[in-house]
């Protein structure tokens, strides 16, 4: 039994789409399963995303079903879904007296559980039975579906007609308020259905749900990890050591007793003596005795040390980040030390690690997820547990995402959740989805896979925490519109990833790019097509008639067809796509990124400083003597491809004059298609606030 | 559309009557809500339920007190839950539901009254013995002979039951030597028979308070079970009606349980009162009286129309002799039928409710009256399903009086015919064969029908793949310390059992059960069947002795060929009568029993009338010929009478736009009385 899917409606940012995280599938957990290397639990489910996008609170929603006891408060609830609400009952309340059939609907939270179930397990089905159809047994899946309901809707009722009325005439605000007040006093009660909507009764969640939650930050004290191991040696102790547990505590009592003989001689006679001079000893009189329990001894017992190259090190002066990953394991040890040794399970065991990536330095983080097995695989070599806990990870660490990505070798089992108008949005990330089946071609979507994924340990993982993207294709664009985006007042307050990537591959990322559901602006080249004739001449272009691209991005959108006179805008968008290109530039069309600089600057002085200084030759056979900067727009191609070697320098040279230019209006200005793009950024970046 | 608009002042007037009821509520006086059929009485049910709550919700909670909805049907509880929404103060569920909870706590008294039962059985089968003509011979007996007579045949007892329909030479053959001292006794089979099955009983009584005496596990408790419709006394089982006797009996006796009745329910309420049982409303009664002796406030509203009566053990307008100071509350309003319809009714009511609609745009529907002849019967029906354009959203509801027809109609004629030529449904009991076979108040099925409901029940759950598993278990903890794998055997075993008759479905059932050592399985087949050692033999054997419970000599073969008759049904057709009773058919053409319409409303309606009605063959007619001298009539005919009229308001009022009634018998005699009721009468079928 695992759980499969998680949907949340109305609950906190949660709306109702876009709202189902995916914990494993069939195929997946099988898998994790049969290879066993992770001890701890055989399948992993990571949630990335930015902060405040709903991460914990998918983590949270498990939890307060399990844990809440159903004090559910209007702050659970979605702002918009009670303002929509609330909307309605102003509707529709006022008529309520001509009894219209209508029935109203009052608020609920819903969550929808989908457990999956392995063929032929030897689970207990005790606590899932309440919900199996027959055809369950066969099938692989079945859904839970929780409401958080009002105990009465009638009361509920009562009042918020009361409060509409009360407040008739004053400012909606007050309304909102009231309505946020009845929903707090309101008594809510948890109630389970099958997905036929018919109520199932005596049926808890917790039940059959467990969840272990390990908080990240959970270094509270300069003792902290003394105490977490105390905790599970003593478990250690009374479970596995039964019988010196019984001799050790005849051992406290004989301490005991000596002990308090001795005081009782020592002190206690003389005590009582001195006692009974200011009052009889009838009336008072001590007792003092020891009092040594084998709880409190334990709690003192444990010093934890670290041993670095042979040396004791205290366990405060330890670096935050170890200890933090020790805390850790320390929990996990403790979780499975208490899972019951059964061979057979009756429950889904979660366990959820929030932010693990704290106090951790990257290469850390890059091996979370391996150390934490590793060192548990080792610490529980000797026992046979037939665990079966699912691990959720809930992280912003793009090095762990790293990690997570390349340990299993795959996309499955990652959420991405960000937010789209107000709401959290789940995206599932699946290699199906982000590499489309391609029916004719399956080694391509093989090789499409495996670059991706190869890819994504260059920074790809990164973009998963930004805000926009600008995907380029040379590390010219790629220097200089950091510089750019840097200046834009409008652009620099957000967290953009630009990300180089080559030309001829940039398609591979464009399922990817829509999941990620942010912005992306996607800088790519014309790649007008030359005859050798024609390149060896470095032909200008002023005309795209009967001309065609090498540009594979452009094909596709174009129709499929690499005829550029056809294409009819100066860009493509695309869902959040919007894939720019060069058009005519002061005469002419541009093939690459730095000849639309060129032809866009042509008469810029740091421009011009810095081609003659990178290519003082070619500068001179172009202008000759003569400072005729119109002769640069003219071999623009030309100098393009000189260029292409230098690429590099011609971008840090040109940064370099950028930073020291104290004149603003002296730096270049960006090609028009470049800038266009960047304003577009800007306007979605601004909706979506 | 039409039937939407309500005036201001007819609003006015009908919140009037809910606000009666809320005076009532607030003073804690008991009340009879009457109201026509169509009144809305549900809605003045669910709005008085939403009153206490609005009204006592807080003092309810902090006492942990609730409220009790009773209903007439499941139906009826869904349709009361849904309308009201989520609620933790209303209790609602069908009488029998709601009494156990309130009693079966108290095992050591239900087992004390339990004993009482058993008695008081024991001596009136023995009252039975001791005089009965059947049982002369035993009489005769010496004593001790009795006593040595008894002990072979209790000896013997699987022997009985295995020859308990071969002919009588066989069954001497059998016992000849067992019996050789009472071989006089075997002179007359079917006296035999009797003797020795009131012997078992007896004895298995005394065993029974025996092992109540030895307080053996199992006899600590009496068990209620709602899928079975006999009480299985010996095995501590009792069933629906027994339930109610228990009920009435555990709260006369003890004041205390009164109290805590009282204390827990403050508000009662009971839905469709003229057809609960009149043990239901002596326990309200007996609550009411205690409360107000000790000081303490209950309210208990009856809501219905004692003119809807249609059940014999209904209380009907007797409710009042039994609960006396009920405030009465009537509603004559009407929310469901056009004025044409509501015209009609009220002439066959003719009592003191007069409805009137409470739309103002309550026209445009209509009543007609055919005479025509039982062979008109299809082309009635089909000359309507055109004009009223029938659909399978749109059906046409049917309302038959003729049993045979409904099951005709409705797919399950060979059933029928079985269950009519047997001993227990034929001649004085035919009547009872409408309730028992056709009842959708599965309560009230017979024992028989109730078994192969269960097993039919079984077959249709376990070929569907969406039936919930839980469905399958016998209690709530059967399924619980079961695993995937074990679950998936079970599943597999009960796909097994397959046939495409009763018989071979039964027979499958029985060879799986005695091949396979999976006690789970076991388990729900007994379930299913209400008996242990299930075999071809055994159903068979209880089918004979439940349908021809005095089987003679002459008999035994007849009742042989019908169980096997019933036996050769195909299970298809079991299928159409399971969906039949649970109100699932999917046609365009829906047939009902007048008694199966209850509550419910539907837009056509077409009514086949004729004189007879069970083995009374002068029903209708009877109605139809005393209209206008009811006054003169004997007390016995008044009350013939009453419930003649009943259920033709009950039928006719189920229509909201148009009303057909075809009558297939000579109408000459009446034809008066049915103008005065229905207008003008035209004719059907050949001369029309």
């Amino acid at each position: 039994m695992y759980l499969k899917s998680l949907k949340i409606t109305n609950f906190r940012k949660f709306g109702e789409n876009n709202n189902k995280v995916e914990f494993v599938d069939a195929k997946s957990y099988r898998e994790q399963k049969d290879k066993q290397e992770l001890n701890i639990a055989p399948t992993t489910t990571l949630i990335v995303g930015k902060n405040n996008c709903g991460k914990t609170t998918i983590v949270k929603a498990v939890d307060y079903l399990i844990n809440n006891k159903d004090r559910f408060k209007a702050n659970d609830f979605n702002f918009s879904y009670l303002k929509g609400l609330l909307d309605t009952y102003e509707e529709l309340i006022p008529k309520l007296d001509n009894k219209s059939k209508e029935k109203i609907v009052s608020p609920f939270l819903q969550f929808n559980i989908c457990i999956g179930i392995e063929n032929s397990s030897n689970d207990l089905i005790t606590n899932i039975v309440p919900f199996m159809r027959l055809t369950d047994v066969d099938n692989s899946e079945l859904e839970i579906v929780i409401k958080v309901e009002l105990e009465n809707d009638e009361v509920f009722f009562r009042d918020i007609k009361h409060i509409i009325q009360e407040t008739q005439g004053q400012q909606e605000s007050v309304l909102l308020r009231r309505f946020f007040e009845l929903i707090n006093t309101s008594k809510f009660k948890t109630n389970y259905y099958n997905t036929e909507d018919e109520y199932i009764k005596d049926f808890k969640i917790n039940n059959l749900i467990e969840l272990r939650l390990i908080k990240a930050n959970n270094i509270e004290s300069d003792n902290c990890l003394s105490k977490a191991f105390s905790k599970i040696i003593e478990y250690r102790y009374k479970s596995f050591l039964k019988e010196e547990g019984n001799e050790l505590n005849k051992k406290i009592a004989d301490i005991n007793e000596e002990l308090t003989d001795l005081i009782d001689k020592r002190h206690t006679t003389s005590i009582n003596q001195s006692l009974e001079e200011i009052e009889s000893n009838e009336r008072l009189k001590v007792l003092l005795s020891a009092d040594l329990t084998f709880q409190k001894m334990m709690n003192n017992l444990i010093k934890y040390e670290y041993v670095e190259r042979g040396l004791n090190i205290p366990e405060n002066q330890f670096g935050l980040g170890y200890t933090n990953l020790m805390m850790i394991i320390a929990d996990l040890i403790d979780y499975m030390e208490k899972y019951p040794e059964d061979s057979f399970n009756s429950k889904v065991n979660l366990i959820s690690i929030e932010e693990p990536e704290t106090f951790m330095h990257p290469q850390m983080q890059e091996l979370f997820i391996k150390n934490i097995n590793e060192a548990i695989a080792s610490l529980l070599k000797n026992k046979k547990k037939n665990v079966n806990s699912q691990l959720i990870i809930t992280t912003h660490s793009s090095h762990i995402l790293n990690s997570k990505i390349h340990s299993g070798y795959t996309f499955n089992n990652i959420n991405y959740v960000t937010i789209k108008s107000n709401h959290t949005n789940v995206v599932n990330l699946y290699d199906d989805i982000i590499i489309p089946h391609n029916e004719t071609n399956n080694e391509k979507k093989e090789n499409d896979l495996k670059f991706l994924k190869k890819h994504i340990k260059y920074k790809v993982s990164e973009l998963f925490f930004s805000d926009a993207i600008i995907f380029v294709e040379g590390i010219t664009e790629d220097t200089l519109l950091k510089y750019y985006i840097d200046t834009n007042i409008k652009l620099n307050k957000y967290y953009i990833s630009i990300f180089n990537i080559d030309g001829a591959h940039g398609l591979v990322y464009h399922e990817l790019i829509k999941l990620l559901k942010v912005p992306a602006l996607l800088i790519t080249d014309l790649d007008i097509k030359r005859n050798k004739d024609e390149k060896d001449n470095f032909k200008q272009i002023s005309d795209l008639t009967e001309r065609l691209t090498t540009n594979e991005t452009i094909k596709k959108y174009n129709g499929n067809s690499d005829k550029l006179d056809i294409l009819k805008k100066e860009m493509f968008e695309i869902e959040n796509m919007h894939i720019a290109y060069q058009g005519k530039i002061n005469e002419y069309y541009a093939t690459s990124f730095e000849e639309a600089f060129i032809l866009t600057n042509y008469h810029n002085e740091l421009l011009v400083n810095v081609l003659k200084s990178i290519k003082p030759n070619i500068c001179k056979e172009i202008m000759g003597n003569e400072n005729n900067l119109n002769k640069i727009k003219d071999n623009s191609y030309k100098l393009q491809n000189k260029l292409s070697k230098n690429k590099s320098d011609f971008a840090n040279e040109l940064l370099y004059k950028f930073i020291i230019e104290n004149d603003i209006g002296e730096i270049p200005r960006l090609p028009k298609y470049i800038s266009d793009g960047l304003s577009w950024l800007a306007k979605k970046l601004e909706e979506e606030k | 559309m039409s039937l939407s608009k309500i005036s201001p002042s007819n609003r006015k007037a009908e919140f009037g009557s809910l606000e009666n009821i809320y005076d009532c509520i607030d003073t804690r006086e008991s009340i009879l809500f009457n109201s026509g059929a169509g009144a809305g009485k549900t809605y003045a049910l669910i709005e008085s339920l939403k009153y206490v709550i609005r009204n006592y919700d807080k003092p309810l909670k902090k006492h942990n007190r609730n409220i009790i909805c009773i209903t007439y049907t499941n139906v009826a509880t869904n349709e009361v839950k849904e309308r009201l929404g989520n609620t933790d103060l209303v209790l609602i569920s069908t009488i029998h539901e709601r009494i156990w909870t309130l009693i079966k706590d108290y095992r050591r008294e239900l087992v004390q009254i339990h004993k009482e039962k058993l008695i008081e059985e024991i001596s009136s089968l023995e009252r039975i013995v001791g005089n009965g003509k059947e049982y002369e011979l035993y009489r005769k007996l010496e004593d001790k002979e009795k006593q040595h007579f008894t002990e072979i045949m209790i000896e013997n007892r699987e022997l009985f039951y295995q020859n308990i329909n071969v002919k009588a030479a066989d069954f001497r053959l059998a016992f000849q030597k067992l019996l050789n001292d009472f071989s006089n006794l075997l002179s007359n089979i079917s006296n035999f028979r009797k003797t020795v099955s009131a012997i078992y009983k007896i004895d298995n009584y005394n065993k029974c308070l025996e092992n109540i005496k030895l307080k053996k596990p199992k006899y600590n408790k009496v068990e209620y079970n709602s899928i079975y419709n006999s009480d299985q006394l010996h095995r501590m089982r009792i069933s629906h009606d027994t339930l109610l006797d228990y009920g009435l009996k555990i709260i006369d006796k003890y004041d205390l349980l009164k109290q805590i009745i009282i204390d827990k329910y403050p508000f009662i309420f009971i839905d469709e009162y003229q057809d609960t049982n009149e043990k239901v409303v002596l326990i309200m009664n007996k609550l009411d009286k205690y409360s107000k002796k000790i000081g303490r406030n209950i309210f208990i509203g009856y809501f219905g129309d004692s003119a809807q009566n249609i059940y014999d053990e209904g209380v009907g307008n007797k409710i009042l002799e039994i609960h006396s100071d009920l405030k009465e509350i009537n509603k004559e309003f009407n929310r469901r039928s056009t004025k044409e319809v509501i015209e009609v009714i009220n002439k066959i009511r003719n009592d003191n409710i007069v409805q009137v609609s409470i739309y103002d745009d309550c026209d445009g529907g209509s009543v007609k009256f055919y005479k025509g002849s039982s062979e008109n019967v299809r082309d009635f029906i089909d000359k309507y399903v055109l004009e009223w354009q029938v659909s399978l959203k749109n059906p046409l509801h049917c309302l038959v009086l003729t049993n045979k027809i409904v099951a005709e109609y409705s797919g399950f004629i060979n059933i029928y015919d079985v269950f009519a030529s047997t001993d227990i449904y034929k001649g004085f009991n035919y009547s009872q064969l409408n309730t028992e076979l056709l009842s959708k108040d599965l309560s009230k099925l017979g024992e028989v029908p109730r078994l192969l409901f269960n097993i039919v029940k079984l077959y249709n759950d376990v070929s569907k793949d969406t039936t919930p598993v839980i469905q399958l278990s016998p209690n709530e903890y059967f399924l619980n310390e079961m695993n995937f794998l074990e679950l998936k055997k079970l599943i597999r075993l009960l796909k097994e059992c397959k046939g495409s008759t009763l018989g071979e479905y039964i027979k499958s059932i029985a060879t799986v059960y005695n091949k396979t050592n999976d006690n789970n399985f076991k388990k729900i087949i007994e379930w299913t069947f209400g008996i242990e050692n299930i075999s071809p033999e055994s159903i068979r054997n209880f089918i004979i002795e439940k349908l021809f419970p005095n089987l003679l000599e002459d008999d035994i073969e007849h009742a042989n060929t019908t169980s096997q008759k019933l036996l050769d049904i195909k299970i298809d057709e079991f299928e159409l009568w399971y969906k039949f009773i649970l109100d699932k058919e999917e046609k365009k053409e829906i047939y009902h029993t007048y008694h199966g319409t209850k509550g419910r409303e539907f837009e056509n309606v077409v009514i086949i009338l004729e004189n007879a009605f069970g083995r009374n063959k002068n029903y209708f007619n009877f109605f139809f010929d005393n209209l206008n001298n009811f006054d003169t009539l004997e007390l016995k005919d008044k009350q013939t009478f009453e419930k003649i009229k009943n259920l033709l308001y009950v039928s006719c009022s189920r229509a909201i736009k148009n009303l057909r009634i075809l009558y297939i018998d000579d109408i000459s005699n009446f034809e008066s009385g049915i103008k005065g009721i229905f207008g003008e009468i035209y004719s059907f079928g050949n001369n029309s």
